[in-house]
């Protein structure tokens, strides 16, 4: 029986286990803390599908439009194609997506999409998703190994065979041999201070890989919610916009007036992100405003989450108080260069022999230089289901594993004790405010230069290309730490690709580079001896 | 607002529990998991605590609090204490559970005894 590894807990991970599982294969789960906490059960908006079968071809126009040329037009074909049967799937194992008196379904409006089709679960879609998904896994006999903390890829004659890294219940090091891992560990916008991301999306997977030899690609495309509540962490819900919600300056004129005068605020995640930057700047100020006392009264039953959002977190009555708004980094739409296959690409082309990478930590060009909203949950999913025939065609080619060779992790007893360990979370703040000063909505090549020189005198103290940890160090020191070199090397990456593509597409916005280009390409990187590189169209054979 | 904290301290893998006294300045409007992350910077960088959504939904920052068991993420500090007593006890959720500080996790004690035997 062929053992798999799976690394993460959320939404991707699962539904690679049930999918790996049910077909006979022997499947562990990784998770650096619980499953059912993973960042997925953050996804309160919901899931994209078709509403008929007319539907189809316009979700894949909508997808195909908002990923502005990044996107793989026969593989978005396929998503769209398959996304009714994924909502199917979800409901024969228990999740109830909402309908209305007639029992047919109700769906949510989110920008870019020609019409509502995201489908839901009340407020949470991605918890219930997530819930049925972990049950169903566990009764197929997945073993969940939680509060494990893995840090590099164990490899033996050019194939990955296993994993390594830190226990974090015991600090001690742990290594597992298997035939194939599965990278599901989710996306990176983590290291912004502005960010709606869950604190543990560090983008672990995605650092393992470059680690291991993987290609990053468009590691530049970071999707930014417009409307992030100030300070939060939390977003207000985009369907308020379609609702009739209008966004006002702090003299509140309603300055989308002004850039969008057909559209107003009906725009997509990306141009109204970088428009409310602008007037931002423009004003001085650290927000825009949301009034939602705007919306008509058949309507208001609508706002019951942006109600409780506005309430909770910013004490505010959104009958009568507008609500502090500003972008926050939301979904990463770069990550590791997979195969139509999910099959992990290394700078030469080739495959990364025995990993795949699913879901959020990977590039899977579905989602292109901007996420259509309602297409990331779908996303997770369906990729997931992938897995299985993908892996089962290539273990029909290759035997698995026969050499293993051993790599433990190492407690080093002389690195790090010089630091006292206050200053991880001071150079973690550094970095966050490096990424939302420069690296945020708004790009400029010298801002970027900026970051990078100061990332790079980061590196030289935090070293994000090693994986010891100090032996004094206690289990939240030795995540915390494993986690901030992940978020400084995918850091560095991602200012190194902003500065390559010379241009503004989707989500990337240069303002010394405004225009789009006339030729949609690709930004690849690849980690060789401590540096980031570009890896030229001529290197990569796809 | 000054306010004194007391946090158990305890791991599984030894069993010793011994308790983290401080006072600390916050804002009284601020939410007990902002509490937690100041002590973990300010008190005690090895503090063990889970979170991650910050929004309610993950649940992982349940811990008790004066008593009362509370999502930290969503309590406020100005509700959990009384006007005369600035004081807050923090303890885990589910004492019985204990991996690591206020970390609780019923399915990896489980897993850690099983190993054993």
């Amino acid at each position: 029986m062929k053992e798999v590894v799976i690394i993460g807990g959320g939404l991707a991970a699962c539904a690679s286990a049930v999918s790996l599982a049910e077909n006979g294969f022997k499947v562990s789960l990784y998770c650096k803390s619980n499953a059912r906490y993973s960042h997925s059960v953050s996804a309160r908006g919901g899931m994209n599908a078709a509403v008929n079968h007319d539907d189809i071809e316009l979700h894949y126009q909508d997808t195909i439009k908002s990923g502005v040329g990044l996107v793989k037009p026969d593989k978005v074909r396929q998503f769209c194609q398959q996304a009714p049967h994924i909502i199917e799937w979800l409901e024969g194992l228990g999740v109830n997506f909402d309908v209305d008196e007639s029992k047919q379904p109700r769906c949510k409006p989110f920008s870019g999409n020609t019409i509502p089709r995201a489908r839901y679960s009340g407020q949470r879609t991605g918890l219930k998703c997530l819930t049925v998904l972990i049950k169903k896994a566990k009764q197929l006999g997945v073993t969940f190994l939680e509060r494990k903390m893995v840090t590099h890829l164990i490899d033996s004659e050019r194939q990955i065979i296993g994993i390594g890294g830190f226990d974090l219940v015991s600090g001690t090091p742990f290594e597992a041999i298997c035939d194939a891992v599965v990278l599901a560990t989710g996306g990176y916008a983590g290291f912004f201070a502005t960010t709606t991301n869950a604190v543990d999306t560090t983008g672990d997977g995605i650092a393992i890989a470059a680690r291991a030899g993987a290609m990053l690609r468009d590691m530049e495309m970071v999707q930014f919610h417009p409307l992030g509540l100030q300070g939060k962490g939390v977003q207000i819900p985009e369907p308020v916009i379609g609702f009739g919600g209008q966004l006002l300056n702090d003299k509140m004129e309603r300055f989308m007036v002004r850039y969008e005068p057909e559209h107003l605020e009906k725009v997509g995640r990306d141009r109204l992100s970088q428009c409310i930057a602008q007037e931002i700047r423009a004003t001085n100020g650290t927000c825009v405003w949301l009034d939602l006392t705007t919306v008509a009264d058949d309507k208001r039953h609508l706002l019951k989450e942006a109600k409780q959002l506005a309430d909770v977190f910013g004490d505010l009555d959104i009958a009568v108080d507008n609500v502090p708004v500003t972008p926050s980094a939301h979904y990463s739409m770069g990550g590791i260069a997979v195969d139509g296959k999910n099959r992990v690409l290394t700078a030469e082309g080739k495959l990364l022999a025995g990993v795949w990478a699913v879901g959020e930590c990977a590039c899977s060009e579905l989602h292109g230089a901007n996420r259509l909203g309602g297409n990331s949950l779908l996303e997770v999913i369906w990729a997931g289901r992938q897995i299985f025939p993908s892996m089962s065609e290539y273990f029909a080619q290759h035997a698995g594993n026969a050499l293993v060779k051993k790599s433990t992790p190492q407690r080093d007893g002389t690195f790090g004790e010089i630091f006292a360990f206050e200053s991880w979370f001071q150079w973690q703040e550094e970095i966050k405010t490096l990424m939302d000063e420069y690296s945020g909505v708004l790009r400029h090549g010298e801002g970027l230069t900026l970051a990078l020189d100061q990332l790079e005198h980061l590196s030289r103290t935090i070293k994000p290309d090693s994986d010891s940890v100090p032996t004094s160090a206690a289990p939240p020191i030795i995540k915390l730490i494993c986690e901030l070199r992940n978020q400084l090397l995918l850091a560095q990456a991602t200012c190194f690709s902003a500065m390559q593509r010379k241009e503004s597409r989707g989500a990337h916005c240069r303002e010394d580079f405004p225009q789009l280009g006339s030729t949609p390409k690709h930004i690849d990187v690849v980690r060789r001896d401590c540096e980031w590189h570009l890896v030229t169209p001529a290197e990569a054979v796809i | 607002m000054n306010l004194k904290v007391k946090v158990q301290r305890a791991r599984y893998i030894d069993e010793s529990i011994h308790w983290l006294n401080c006072e600390v300045s916050i804002d009284e409007r601020a939410m007990l998991l902002e509490l937690l992350e100041l002590l973990q910077r300010k008190f005690a960088p090895d503090l063990a605590f889970d979170r991650n959504c910050r929004i309610g939904m993950c649940t992982s920052c349940r811990v008790k609090a004066n008593g009362k068991v509370v999502l930290a993420c969503q309590s406020k500090i100005n509700h959990l204490i009384d006007d005369q007593n600035h004081l807050i006890i923090i303890e885990p959720a589910q004492l019985n559970f204990v991996v690591n500080d206020l970390i609780c996790d019923p399915e990896v004690i489980k897993r850690i005894e099983k190993e054993k035997k």
